[in-house]
């Protein structure tokens, strides 16, 4: 890896710098990982080579008796899920301990562990403090998940894994490796979309009807307005809940090139007239008094139990609100989804936010890979996707995953499953804020966040967004992705 | 303040008249109103802590300043059952007392010697404790974490307690230095002709001697170590040994994920009552000894 | 003799220095080096590039949207934050000293005196993450929030864009929050000292004609300058520690859009985003900050003991 560097002179300091290393760096543990794995080579040793044999009760030569950990982050899908995923991995394996931890810091408690080379078998590496997955792949931390895509489902011996996947679920866990091969390496679980979320309830009780286009929508808000509701509430201090009504306003207006460019760093690709439109659409949300006041200072839970006690019409969140918000919201209270209307000459308007999300891994130096590409295995079988079907309530990535859901006690489910089959065919996802976070976090993030708030016009948030994205393109030390 | 200079104040002046020169008096309601607001601006907050710590969360919301219609004692129970407030508190009390107990006692020692016996190297190390005022804490903790971990007290009270003193050691030295230096010379002789060791001499006759400069300098580590955030947040790894500073922080950062508000607010409370009550006990002899410290 | 005197020395320094070297020396002049290298907390291989990362901070968008602000706020609250803490200490210590009514030639505080340094310091007690998290909840941006139901009480309609939220006063309300949590131990601290202030001395002033804030300013002042310069270093010290506030009170830990940014928020921010080289130099930034800025405060303060 990495061969146009200095291993030696590198690894003399930290084998001088670096001592015996088990323990936690609390929340800054992640500058140690680096340490550990320099000592222990610059070889891509990582872990043993697993390949998927034809045995359909066994393909990856799981030891029976190994115990298996698996890391659960519990943000919004809890942890029930996973405890009833393990008694279907017991049932093949009925001697082996699974145990399931639910981490929410995964940072602070993962690195040193990835660092001290015991990381977990299986890792659900998401949430504000996940690991990115590009430093993991980049130390040969993650096992690469192609055994997998060749293993046979657990329910007929006969189909491969990876026939059954919707597409593009395996490109969006495909990451560029140090020695520039790309390989399949997460494993994003659900199949999920972004969207505005209302209480079909409100709507009939004020008699609204559902707008279809933008321009409906801002008549709409008027009038909810005038009855004494806020049309808007939103996360103001998480500024990514944001991204999704710039990036389905603009894709619908000049279609998915747009976010493609943007993606891709092209030059002037911020200045593309439908970016200014959507910019100018969500500035005037609070221009003309529709958000409810103080959105920009709440966080998710503050905005979204605002949402559920119908202060106001439409929150922008993804799919994992009515599982989040389950102990406060009540059956009646009829909770839609829609994707953000169409502004006035969208060529794309039926586009919607969607694809694969929740990304599981198999650390590399993790004591039973073998048991962690199983449990993986299991987590895709039908009891398996039951399980979160069940428990979390959101479709998985595997084809048809709509069977097996509880779509009749669950209406926002029922309502964004329905989205998902009507407009799959024009689903997108756009890169840019995870491909390269300084961008995302440093200066879109705000640049929205200030958007909002109006303490930014339209044109200077395009400028400021340009700006940043220009600079990443012009930073030798960014690997740059492209689509 | 701007008051009427040229009507000084008489010496003779009768109490509770309105005739009071105007300096006084429009001082007086100036400051009393300042001094009120001040002192409003601590209580109610606090104040309205404590009341919401006893509400249930959707009354936190309906009604965010009124008196609680329940007084919900679980919220609680389930704070100090979830959270190991009680814990938290411990080990502060347990890593600040050790700390500054030892950041005095190496501080006085280094402090002593440098301020009061010439040798070549003086100056360069009271130079580099006085330096370390200027380094960011923050700067040093990756490193700092990889020495307590090689030295086998990562997540330990006793490395939290040597970190403590470590940091603590510039401002401390810093003052002592200064403090030492104004004893008076002639007693340290005259004890030294009656044969008292370089030993006795420091720990019978120029500690007691400086103890009003020490308990002032000690109330000064006392607040600083208190409120460390950093440090333990880094170097106490693992659940079950946090301070109370990343402790509550850590209760709040779990918020984003199980919304508690009373809980979170009770935890608070737990937390400022034996600050509270310490104080309250305490308090006359941190004024008096930072009275002591402050004639040099 | 000698020797003795020579062993007492070295026996008295050693634990001290030791200490010291390994807990604070050895990290820092490590961090140095780790600031020249292109080291992301997770790649084995990195290697020396010099002086990259400072020029990138600096010139580079993509960092110096952080760090500019950063170096602006820290500089802001340094100046800011102490003076106004010791303004209101000193104001507060005098009044409760030498503020009240005379009677009978004695000079006093005002009335309830005792109960104000009791409450005006409490504050000081309380853990910086209870006051973060207290703080957050009364200017808790919508109508629910304390302030803001007060303000509702009061028919004041709530501030449109949030507190903490609104980019021109987040800063202002993180050193408001310092503020309010410092002056009561500064205060008492400046009491005690003006408590050991000869009464005499007030008293022969005022009998000179001297108004009390005349007194305040020719008497009381000059003989409390140590104290003030005390009290300077160590709030320049909290001043240049935000973080902790920063980081429980602000949206997205430094927000909106950077406006409460102070330097051990950027450090935490590329440390927890796999940049610890970089995080090392804005380390090495701050050091050079504050170096430049106690060189400057020590040359302004610099004069001569007032002895009495």
């Amino acid at each position: 890896m990495a061969s146009e560097t200095t291993p030696n002179e590198a690894g003399d300091l930290t084998r001088r710098s670096v001592l015996k290393t088990s323990a936690a760096l609390g929340l800054l543990a992640v500058p140690a990982v680096g340490l550990l794995s320099a000592c222990a080579s610059g070889g891509d040793d990582g872990g043993d080579d697993v390949e998927a044999s034809g045995d359909a009760k066994n393909p990856f030569g799981v030891d029976p008796k190994k115990p298996l950990e698996v890391v659960i982050f519990p943000g919004g899908f809890g942890k029930d899920y996973a405890e009833k995923q393990k008694t279907v991995y017991n049932t093949n394996f009925p001697e082996a301990v699974v145990t399931i931890n639910a981490i929410e810091d995964l940072r602070a408690e993962l690195a040193p562990r990835f660092q001290g080379k015991t990381p977990p078998d299986i890792l659900q590496n998401e949430g504000a403090n996940k690991i990115p997955h590009g430093e993991l792949i980049a130390n040969n931390q993650y096992h690469d998940l192609q055994p997998l895509l060749d293993a046979p489902t657990l329910d007929d011996p006969n189909v491969k894994i990876k026939d059954i996947l919707y597409p593009g679920v395996v490109e969006s866990g495909t990451f560029k490796t140090t020695d520039g091969s790309s390989k399949f390496f997460v494993l994003k679980y659900t199949y999920s979309m972004w969207g505005l979320w209302y209480s079909q309830q409100l709507f009939d009780e004020k008699k609204w009807t559902v707008p279809t286009t933008w321009a409906e929508l801002m008549t709409l808000c008027a009038q909810i307005k005038k009855d004494g509701v806020a049309p808007f509430t939103y996360t103001g201090v998480h500024t990514y809940y944001i991204r999704d009504m710039f990036v389905t306003l603009a894709c619908r207006h000049g279609g998915t090139d747009v976010i493609k460019n943007i993606d891709n760093l092209e030059p002037d690709a911020w200045n593309h007239p439908s970016v200014l439109a959507a910019a100018e659409a969500l500035y005037s949300l609070k221009k003309q008094g529709f958000i409810l006041g103080g959105s920009e200072g709440l966080d998710h839970r503050q905005s979204q139990a605002r949402w559920v006690k119908q202060d106001a019409a439409f929150i922008p969140v993804g799919g994992w609100l009515e599982n989040e918000e389950k102990d406060i919201l009540k059956k009646e209270f009829e909770m839609r989804l829609m994707a953000v209307p169409p502004l006035d000459g969208s060529v794309n308007p039926q586009a919607i936010n969607a694809g694969a999300g929740e990304g599981y891994a198999v650390p590399a130096d993790g004591k039973n890979v073998q048991g962690g590409l199983e449990w993986l295995r299991v987590m895709l079988s039908a009891k398996g996707r039951e399980a979160f079907g069940a428990d979390a309530g959101t479709p998985t990535v595997v084809k048809g995953a709509k069977e097996g859901l509880p779509l009749e006690d669950k209406p926002g489910l029922k309502s964004m499953v329905g989205l998902l089959e009507s407009n799959g065919d024009f689903a997108f996802q756009a890169m840019i804020g995870d491909w390269y976070p300084q961008f995302g976090d440093g200066i879109w993030g705000p640049a929205l966040g200030e958007l909002m708030s109006n303490a930014k016009n339209a044109a200077e948030f395009v400028e400021a967004c340009q700006k940043g994205a220009d600079a990443i393109a012009s930073d030798d030390s960014i690997e740059k992705q492209k689509r | 303040m701007q008051t009427d200079t040229r009507a000084p104040e008489k010496g003779t002046a009768t109490t509770g008249t309105r005739k009071q020169p105007k300096s006084g008096g429009v001082l007086n309601v100036f400051s009393h109103g300042f001094l009120a607001l001040w002192a409003i601006m601590i209580i109610v907050p606090l104040a309205w802590v404590v009341m919401t710590a006893f509400k249930s969360d959707d009354e936190i919301f309906t009604d965010p300043l009124g008196l609680p219609s329940q007084w919900h004692w679980e919220n609680f129970t389930r704070a100090w059952e979830k959270a190991g407030i009680g814990d938290y508190f411990l080990n502060t009390v347990l890593v600040v007392g050790g700390g500054v107990a030892l950041t005095m006692l190496l501080g006085s020692m280094a402090a002593y010697v440098l301020a009061r016996y010439e040798f070549r190297l003086n100056k360069f190390f009271y130079l580099m404790f006085v330096a370390g005022m200027m380094f960011p804490v923050f700067l040093a903790l990756v490193p700092l974490y990889f020495i307590v971990d090689n030295l086998g007290l990562l997540g330990t009270h006793f490395g939290l307690i040597l970190v403590y003193t470590a940091y603590s050691l510039p401002f401390t030295v810093f003052f002592l230095a200064a403090f030492f230096k104004t004893l008076p010379h002639g007693v340290a002789e005259a004890a030294m002709i009656d044969g008292a060791g370089h030993y006795r001499l420091f720990f019978q006759v120029m500690m007691p001697m400086a103890r009003s400069g020490l308990v002032s300098v000690a109330i000064f580590n006392i607040i600083g170590q208190w409120n460390q955030f950093l440090l333990p947040q880094v170097l106490m790894p693992g659940e079950g040994n946090n301070l109370l500073a990343d402790g509550i922080a850590s209760v709040a950062v779990s918020q984003r994920y199980d919304p508690d508000f009373s809980g979170l607010m009770a935890s608070m409370v737990i937390a400022m009552i034996p600050a509270f009550v310490a104080y309250v006990i305490f308090q006359r002899q941190i004024q008096a000894g930072l009275t002591a410290g402050a004639i040099k | 003799m000698k020797q003795r005197k020579g062993l007492f020395i070295t026996s008295f320094l050693v634990l001290p220095v030791a200490l010291y070297a390994i807990m604070v020396i050895s990290p820092f002049l490590q961090a140095f080096y780790y600031s020249m290298t292109n080291w992301t907390g997770t790649n084995p291989n990195y290697k020396f590039v010099g002086l990259d990362n400072f020029k990138r901070l600096f010139t580079n968008e993509l960092y110096s949207v952080y760090l500019i602000p950063a170096l602006k706020h820290n500089a802001f609250l340094l100046i800011a934050m102490p003076v106004i803490v010791i303004a209101l200490a000193l104001f507060f210590a005098f009044m409760l000293n030498v503020g009240g009514r005379s009677r009978g030639s004695r000079i006093r505080g005002v009335g309830g005196s005792k109960f104000y340094k009791i409450v005006f310091f409490f504050p000081q007690v309380l853990s910086v993450t209870v006051v973060g998290v207290l703080w957050g909840a009364i200017f808790r941006s919508d109508e629910y929030g304390f302030l803001n139901s007060i303000l509702a009480l009061v028919g004041i309609p709530t501030k449109p864009s949030g507190w903490l939220s609104d980019p021109d006063i987040v800063l202002l309300l993180v050193m408001l929050v310092m503020i309010w949590s410092s002056v009561g131990f500064y205060l008492v601290y400046f009491s005690a000292a003006m408590s050991s202030i000869p009464t005499e001395i007030y008293e022969a002033s005022m009998l000179d004609g001297a108004s009390r804030v005349q007194t305040f300013f020719k008497v009381t002042l000059p003989l409390l300058f140590e104290s003030v310069q005390t009290a300077w270093i160590y709030l320049g010290i909290i001043a240049l520690d935000a973080f902790a506030l920063v980081f429980v009170m602000t949206p997205e830990q430094g927000g909106p859009n950077h406006s409460s940014e102070v330097l051990g928020g950027v450090m935490y921010h590329y440390f927890s985003s796999s940049k610890a080289a970089v995080a090392c130099a804005v380390g090495v930034v701050l050091f050079f900050f504050t170096l430049t800025l106690v060189m400057v405060s020590l040359r302004a303060t610099r004069r001569e003991r007032v002895e009495y």
